[in-house]
């Protein structure tokens, strides 16, 4: 074996260690990728550079602000946590979150953000939790929709929907539709009625849905403790 | 000291650090992307394909965990990103049996393989958003093939 290759297996055995004994090295590194928005400079002009450095800081006072302000206040029976990383890819709408076992989070709960159902804890680790979003294309819960209390399903993914409405339920654009199941507190909403249509089959009615956040930005959560 | 050391350290060729900031590139515009957009596009897959046309085995498997690595995004095994480790592989032992240009192969490897993750992974997106399929391999494709020609220059 050469001295080359030697270094190289070197190096993949840090590798495999990283990636199974510290996989938040990556984390931190992807969290600070995607935060750097100012370019750095190497101007030699001192006043340019204070000017570039309180940008800088306004930047990092702006996001504290953001992630603050996503940090609503904690009701009783809630954990707070703050997203980790993210599913980099589309067949799945997860994140991870900084909370685990140890703090009392147990599988199938709910998340919220600001008051909505935004997923449920699909896994439990020591220190951190896999959540699957409502956006997830295998997310379903019963819900119910409006002030008449209708009866249907959420179907999760990229855009998800309440299918199996009754036709005859008075489904209007507008309507909050909530969780319904005993996975979840009940009536936390989840979203509101965008467009009603009827099914293929023309069984039932089906809904498009409105989101009042954008899942991207999400960087705190609230994770309940109990059902 | 870094032409000695390529002269005399076969692991800091030309080709290897070119592959190793093209996977950074690719793994860092997947990451942004997504975490932007929350629509995420398989360029790291594709810069593994790419480079698995001119790297050796020991490298090919360096840059495979370093992927592994860069988007993992749980303390758990995942399927995925085995697939993600495994098809540079497959790539560098088919590589040569393709009969059309080389380009065209990567190309073609990196839709492929795409196309059967989505198949094994999100069979349902087939149906329910195709357009999320194609734009992931289309884009992955089109870096992918500007990532070989970029390392068939070096």
């Amino acid at each position: 074996m050469t001295k080359s290759n030697s270094v190289l297996l070197a190096l993949i055995v840090v590798l495999v260690f990283l990636i199974f004994f510290a996989p938040q090295i990556a984390w931190q590194a992807r969290s600070y990728l995607t935060s750097v928005a100012i370019p750095s400079t190497s101007s030699g002009n001192n006043a340019e550079a204070v000017a570039l450095e309180n940008v800088a800081l306004k930047a990092e006072l702006a996001k504290l602000e953001n992630i603050k302000s996503q940090l609503p206040e904690k009701p009783y029976n809630y954990i707070r946590a703050i997203v980790l990383s993210r599913y980099p890819m589309n067949f799945q709408k997860e994140f991870l979150v900084d909370a685990g076992s140890i703090d009392g989070v147990t599988e199938k709960h709910a998340v919220v953000f600001q008051g909505a159902l935004v997923g449920r804890v699909s896994k439990v680790f020591d220190t951190t939790a896999l959540v699957e979003t409502v956006f997830d294309p295998n997310f379903e819960t019963s819900v119910r929709i409006g002030a008449y209390a209708t009866d249907a399903l959420f179907k999760g993914g990229l855009t998800p929907e309440l299918k199996l409405i009754p036709l005859e339920a008075k489904v209007k654009q507008g309507d909050v539709d909530f969780a319904a199941s005993p996975d979840f507190p009940y009536g936390l909403p989840i979203a509101a009625v965008k467009e009603v249509r009827v099914s293929d089959d023309k069984l039932f009615e089906e809904a498009m849905l409105e989101f009042s956040y954008d899942i991207n930005s999400i960087k705190s959560v609230l994770i309940a403790t109990a059902r | 000291m870094i032409v000695f050391a390529q002269r005399h350290c076969k692991m800091l060729s030309k080709k290897f650090i070119t592959a190793i900031l093209i996977l950074f590139i690719g793994a860092a515009a997947q990451l942004i992307l997504g975490e932007f957009f929350g629509f995420w596009i398989n360029f790291a897959l594709a810069a593994l394909v790419a480079v698995a046309f001119f790297l050796e085995l020991i490298q090919l498997a360096f840059l495979a965990l370093l992927a592994v690595f860069l988007l993992n995004s749980r303390p758990a095994f995942s399927y995925e990103l085995l697939f993600v480790a495994a098809l540079p592989f497959l790539v560098l032992k088919l590589r040569e049996l393709l009969p059309w240009h080389r380009w065209l192969s990567c190309g073609f490897f990196v839709f492929l393989g795409i196309a059967a993750m989505y198949a094994i992974f999100a069979p349902g997106i087939f149906v329910s958003d195709i357009q999320i399929f194609l734009i992931d391999a289309l884009s992955a494709v089109i870096f992918g093939t500007v990532a070989f020609k970029t390392m068939k220059i070096i």
